[in-house]
């Protein structure tokens, strides 16, 4: 699993902001909380699912149910908008 | 050879159609200056946008075309284009943005009518451009079937997005609000740098001008608490 196209991932006024360079997604510009960063960096690494979740569980005070269920989430926003290559 | 005088910026175009040269000739000026920059609509720019939008007829075609490449290339001179309707008023600008169709226009008339002095600078594709720390909004000839625009600069007050409401409130508007709407206004570079500067210009203009959420009706008390709440001068 890895994002599909060049992205350029910049804090501006205090959000984060994901756009990406294809044409196609060119208009899918996404804010993204701490998490979200996060998430987005380990994907764009080229992470799998385990490697994510281990990190995910490191980093933050969660439980293992509730990291899945937030990993299982954003992966499928990433994709529903075309930005996953599967 | 035409030169173009545009946000401060002089373009050395080539292009073909009086229809063109109409559009912009409240731009062109006759100057023994270097352009910044060479612009030229080509056959293939325009069969290729023909094969996007076949409605619009080819002459038409060549006057976006123009636009979009001097929008990409005004992004190194620290400029970008937002789809806007901005009123002039006291010498400040008000940036009025929303979806088309929404009643950016018909606000602006409301100021028009109960701000005397006051104009509208560009209806609907200004150029806006960081100078000295400033962001300043320009008139541009692409501004609009109603055409209106002065070719003039000013600097920028506020930025409101405006919704349309029974009731008229006005509040101020949180970065993360903004930038969740911005986007769809905005002409956004092709190419990477072109993408990075864009988002380090919008970093400095959401930094520096107040932005606004205005829910209205269409009447004088619209624009006249929306002018209450913006303007700062007041």
């Amino acid at each position: 699993m890895k994002i599909k196209s060049g992205f350029i991932l910049k804090e501006i006024a205090g959000e984060n902001i994901l756009m990406f360079l294809t044409p196609e997604l060119k208009n899918k510009v996404i804010t993204l909380n701490e998490t979200g960063v996060f998430l987005f960096n380990l994907i764009s690494e080229g992470k799998d699912r385990k490697e994510i979740l281990d990190a995910f569980l490191n980093e933050y005070d969660i439980d293992e149910a509730t990291a899945d269920a937030d990993i299982t989430k954003f992966i499928s926003a990433l994709s529903s908008i075309g930005a996953l290559e599967e | 050879m035409l030169k173009l005088k545009l946000c401060d910026l002089l373009f050395d175009i080539k292009i073909k159609y009086k229809c063109t040269l109409d559009l912009i000739k409240d731009y062109v000026v006759t100057t023994e200056d270097e352009a910044d920059f060479t612009v030229e609509v080509t056959k293939e720019d325009l069969t290729l946008a023909a094969k996007k939008e076949p409605a619009f007829p080819i002459p038409y075609h060549e006057s976006l075309c123009l636009y979009r490449k001097i929008c990409a290339l005004v992004i190194s001179h620290n400029a970008f284009m937002m789809h806007s309707s901005v009123v002039v008023h006291d010498g400040v600008a008000y940036v009025f943005t929303a979806k088309s169709g929404t009643g950016k226009t018909t606000h602006s008339m409301l100021w028009l009518k109960n701000f005397p002095g006051s104009f509208i600078i560009n209806g609907d594709k200004p150029i806006f451009r960081l100078i000295d720390g400033e962001f300043y909004i320009y008139g541009t000839p692409w501004c609009g079937k109603e055409g209106y625009n002065k070719n003039t600069r000013a600097k920028v007050g506020a930025l409101c997005f405006i919704e349309r409401a029974k009731e008229n409130s006005i509040l101020p508007m949180a970065g993360r609000d903004v930038l969740t709407k911005i986007f769809d206004q905005l002409y956004i570079p092709e190419k990477k740098d072109g993408m990075e500067k864009l988002l380090t210009l919008l970093d400095s203009f959401l930094k520096s001008v107040p932005a606004y959420k205005l829910s209205c009706n269409i009447s004088d008390e619209a624009a006249i608490l929306a002018e209450r709440t913006m303007n700062k001068k007041g």
